[in-house]
């Protein structure tokens, strides 16, 4: 080959080599630069702020697998944004009761046991909701009415909901929070611990400020549920009805234990109203915990719906703490007919207020309690036939012997307050409708049990 | 070696931390001068054969200024810090220097000793990003320095009219230094126990400030080359440098940052209170900084491996005023596999970087406008050293598109300047601030956003021929 030969043919080599460079110095479309999407500009980042039904406790209990049946989780599932919850390891912290009467957990587990946080660790959590939350606990874990907590640790490392939120950057938000403000004081019997309406209001407010200070463009509200609903709280005329029932159960209680003497479970006629709205009511806590509990040890007890003294006052005389009845229970009473009337009202205040607040900051609002009111109802038209209540007014003390049988039927868990997923489901539903009409967006609803419409 | 252990290089302007400009006529024409180097010794490094050609003494100074530029952002479905979306890096110009002398013993042969930077990082990143809020990265490095200076004697020698060896051995003298935040989530609350973030502890909790360096650490290797002239026309090249392992011994010295985290109600196990409620997780963490603890000042020892240059390519006198020259180059950046962190008393870690090897192709002219003035210019593209999931503040890296152009000038017999300018282009690249978590593995699903890097270089080069 002659040199001007090789040298054309190098000369050639070296104007390909640019043309084949071309790509490179002009750039391409590259695939791989996309990022992940989300469904809507508006749930980009997605917090929950709430109490125990938010954060997916449930039997008294909570892990991993009752955090996942959250229905914050759900509906962030269909809006198509990232989610993270702050995972418990199983079998939890604590782990869930399997059966609330026998108070049976997870082999090898007891109340005690409490597993951390999964890893690995979210980068963010956006599930903030604390179990026992009341709304101050979503501003202050050190305020003299704070409910903090060890989960408030476990889950949020000490932040507060509010700051949490704050640290996930949220666009969007849903606030569940004020059942605790009337709850403990339904459970307790006591009137006075209900959150004063000017007090709720004032850190309610302080709640939304802070997260629209934070970013949120949007959110849904929810109202605090309507506790006479809850199972846990038990009628009067349930209970006289029961009477027979919780002496056999006791009776055969007490034979499978040889520590214990069944005295007896008496109902007093004054229990019995025949009409819902002016019914006596005590808690399980109160009836089992306490009364039941006090039974078996050979004493003969009776439940007075006149009689509002605390537990401990009643039975000043027994050595309560050795049979086991805690402080908490002891310092329960009965709720009477003006008390539930308190409860009721504060509610309703509570909710007005809410829903105002949705109103005028332009957020949609869930009212959970028609939908809570429809399920509570069903069935007691037939108020000889409780099998067919879907909400069963009076514990189903044959869950103990039963398999497949639930103490609170199958939308309350074993703690006869939490909802079950099942009822994780149709709240989602209702949340995204009430999304979908405040904002006009198209999320899906999710598969859920049927229930009676309200 | 004190003056220039002051010399921090920039940010890579080759592939992986490499840095090619090594002689501001070379860097001209991108880098391509395996097959024909430039008289101004540079070929010390680009190709110690052409040191057979030396005449008389040649004494060159230079450096080339880095002004890299860059930024990462989130993607919007990512949690960016106090909703900042873009953060900027924050490096300033960075000289690097080179100096070379060189001596023609005879026609056949010559000798030089070449100090120059072939390797070098610094990525600077802010700590915060708004409202006390603190940068992700930051986590990963937020002010980061690698430099590798090879000093290198060398001896070139003309075997036949046409083939010419030459080579020399490298001393590597070594400086890294890393600064970093410590997160308290992946930190152990006693040795074998929980980590804080199984107690709620939120990821990217910054306690401490880490500063890990070590300095003036030598490593030893060879550069080696040679070159074949076809015909006066056409001359290949072909070099090879040695990998040279750096192993650090430097210290560690840790400074706390609040959290200002209270635990909200007393933590117990069995029944005993291990930590009250209101006890500030702060003054819980302050023995560890005392000097029995795990975060007091300690000796910290890692090390690094240089990757190994094998170029190849060809020179072309297309005509008696332009030459042509093309180079190809295989870097081994999959030494570069991990950095580990060996604490003497903190946790070990290990940084999987899992780095490619990397292709580049130089391509080169240079026209001889005037007797004493030539003009030159190049084009360089290379692959990238980082996989697609491994790309973070450390170094984020992508393909290259580099331009260059720039003059010699020599206005007397005696002396030449050069003066060029580069132009690194690097397309956009999605990466990470953060790294893997223990148990998770490394992918591109941990990606989080967007990074944009580019750089400004420009190059003098002030060369005495005596």
């Amino acid at each position: 080959m002659k040199p001007n030969h090789l040298l054309r043919r190098l000369t050639a080599g070296l104007a390909a080599l640019l043309v084949l460079a071309l790509p490179f110095v002009t750039g391409c479309e590259d695939g791989s630069l996309n990022e992940p999407q989300v469904q809507n500009d508006l749930f980009t980042s997605y917090v929950s702020l709430g109490n125990s039904i938010t954060a997916g406790f449930q039997a008294n209990g909570i892990s991993s697998t009752t955090q996942q049946e959250s229905y914050a989780v759900q509906l962030a599932d269909q809006m198509g944004t990232s989610f993270s919850i702050p995972e418990l390891r199983a079998p939890g912290c604590p782990p869930p009761v399997q059966n609330i009467l026998t108070g049976a957990r997870p082999s090898g587990t007891t109340g005690e046991t409490c597993n951390l946080r999964s890893r690995p660790l979210p980068l963010s959590v956006n599930n903030v909701a604390v179990p026992g939350a009341k709304v101050i606990d979503a501003l202050s874990n050190d305020d003299e009415a704070s409910s903090a907590n060890a989960l408030t640790q476990f889950l949020l490392g000490g932040r507060t909901q509010v700051n949490a939120a704050a640290d996930a950057d949220p666009t969007f938000a849903s606030v569940w929070l004020g059942n605790n403000d009337v709850l403990g004081a339904a459970i307790a019997g006591n009137t006075d611990l209900i959150t004063p309406q000017e007090t709720f209001e004032a850190q309610y407010t302080n709640v939304l400020d802070s997260l629209e200070a934070a970013g949120a463009e949007g959110g849904v509200l929810a109202s605090v549920t309507n506790v006479t609903f809850v199972p846990q709280l038990i009628t009067g005329d349930a209970f006289a009805a029961a009477e027979n029932q919780i002496n056999q159960f006791g009776q055969s209680t007490a034979a499978q234990n040889p520590e214990a003497t069944w005295g007896s479970f008496s109902v007093n006629s004054n229990c019995i109203s025949g009409d819902p709205s002016s019914a006596v009511r005590a808690s399980f806590q109160y009836a089992f915990s306490g009364l039941f509990a006090i039974a078996l040890t050979g004493q003969d007890v009776e439940l007075d719906c006149e009689d509002n003294r605390p537990l401990g006052a009643i039975y000043s005389n027994l050595p309560l703490e050795q049979i086991g009845v805690s402080d908490a229970v002891a310092a329960q009473s009965i709720l009477t007919p003006a008390e539930t009337g308190q409860v009721v009202s504060a509610v309703e205040g509570y909710n007005n207020f809410i829903q105002d607040q949705a109103d005028n900051r332009g957020w949609a609002y869930v009212d959970v309690n028609n939908a809570l009111g429809a399920l509570y109802a069903a069935g007691t038209d037939t108020p000889q036939d409780p099998s067919d209540d879907l909400v069963p007014k009076f514990p189903q003390l044959n869950s103990v012997t039963e398999a497949g049988v639930s103490t609170f039927g199958r939308f309350f868990s074993e703690d006869g307050v939490h909802p079950t997923g099942d009822t994780h489901e149709v709240v989602t539903n209702l949340f995204i409708a009430a999304i979908n009409q405040e904002y006009g967006t198209s999320l899906e609803p999710i598969e859920a049990p049927d229930v009676p419409t309200p | 070696m004190v003056l220039i252990g002051t010399l921090a290089p920039g940010s890579a302007a080759a592939q992986g931390f490499g840095v090619y400009e090594q002689g501001t006529c070379v860097m001209a024409r991108a880098g391509a001068a395996v097959a024909q180097g430039c008289d101004d010794g540079s070929s010390i490094y680009f190709n110690p054969a052409h040191i057979a050609g030396a005449q008389g003494t040649t004494v060159s100074l230079g450096a080339t200024l880095i002004d890299a530029n860059g930024d990462f952002t989130y993607d919007s479905v990512a949690e960016a810090p106090g909703g900042v979306r873009e953060v900027e890096l924050q490096n300033d110009p960075v000289p690097v220097p080179h100096g070379y002398v060189t001596y023609g013993l005879n026609d056949r042969s010559g000798i030089g000793l070449g100090l120059y930077v072939p390797f070098g990082l610094e990525t600077v990143w802010p700590q915060e990003v708004a409202d006390g809020r603190t940068f992700d990265g930051a986590f990963e490095g937020y002010d980061n320095r690698v430099q590798s200076i090879y000093v290198q004697p060398t001896i070139g020698y003309q075997v036949t009219p046409r083939l010419r060896v030459g080579g020399g051995p490298i001393l590597a003298v070594s400086t890294v230094e890393l600064n970093q935040l410590v997160d308290l989530s992946q930190t152990p609350t006693v040795e074998g126990g929980p980590r804080f973030g199984e107690l709620g502890v939120p990821f990217h909790t910054a306690f401490a400030q880490a500063k890990l360096e070590g300095s003036n650490e030598l490593g030893f290797g060879a550069n080696i080359g040679a070159s074949y002239r076809i015909s006066d026309r056409f001359t290949l090249g072909a070099r090879f440098t040695t990998p040279i392992k750096v192993e650090y011994s430097g210290d560690a010295s840790f400074e706390q940052i609040d959290t200002n985290l209270t635990v909200p109600a007393d933590l117990t196990q069995g029944g005993q209170v291990l930590l009250p409620a209101g006890t500030p997780l702060d003054a819980a963490l302050a023995p560890q900084f005392s000097e029995e603890g795990r975060l007091s000042e300690q000796g910290v020892e890692t090390e690094i491996t240089f990757p190994f240059q094998l170029v190849a390519g060809v020179s072309v006198q297309a005509t008696e005023r332009l030459l042509l020259l093309a180079d190809y180059q295989l870097t081994g950046w999959s030494a570069f596999d991990e950095i580990p962190i060996d604490f003497e008393k903190a946790t070990d870690t290990v940084r999987e970087e899992n780095y490619d090897n990397t292709h580049a192709v130089r391509l080169g002219a240079e026209y001889d406008v005037l007797d004493p003035l030539t003009a030159r210019i190049g084009y360089l593209y290379n692959t990238a050293a980082e996989p697609d999931a491994v790309v973070t503040p450390l170094l984020p890296e992508n393909d290259r598109n580099q331009f260059t152009l720039g003059v010699g000038w020599r206005p007397v017999e005696t002396l030449e300047v050069n003066v060029s300018y580069h132009l690194l282009q690097q397309n956009s690249r999605r990466g990470r601030v953060r790294s893997e978590l223990p148990g998770e593995p490394i992918s591109t699903d941990l990606n989080q956003g967007l990074y944009e890097f580019g750089a400004n270089l420009f190059g003098t080069t002030l060369t005495l021929y005596l």
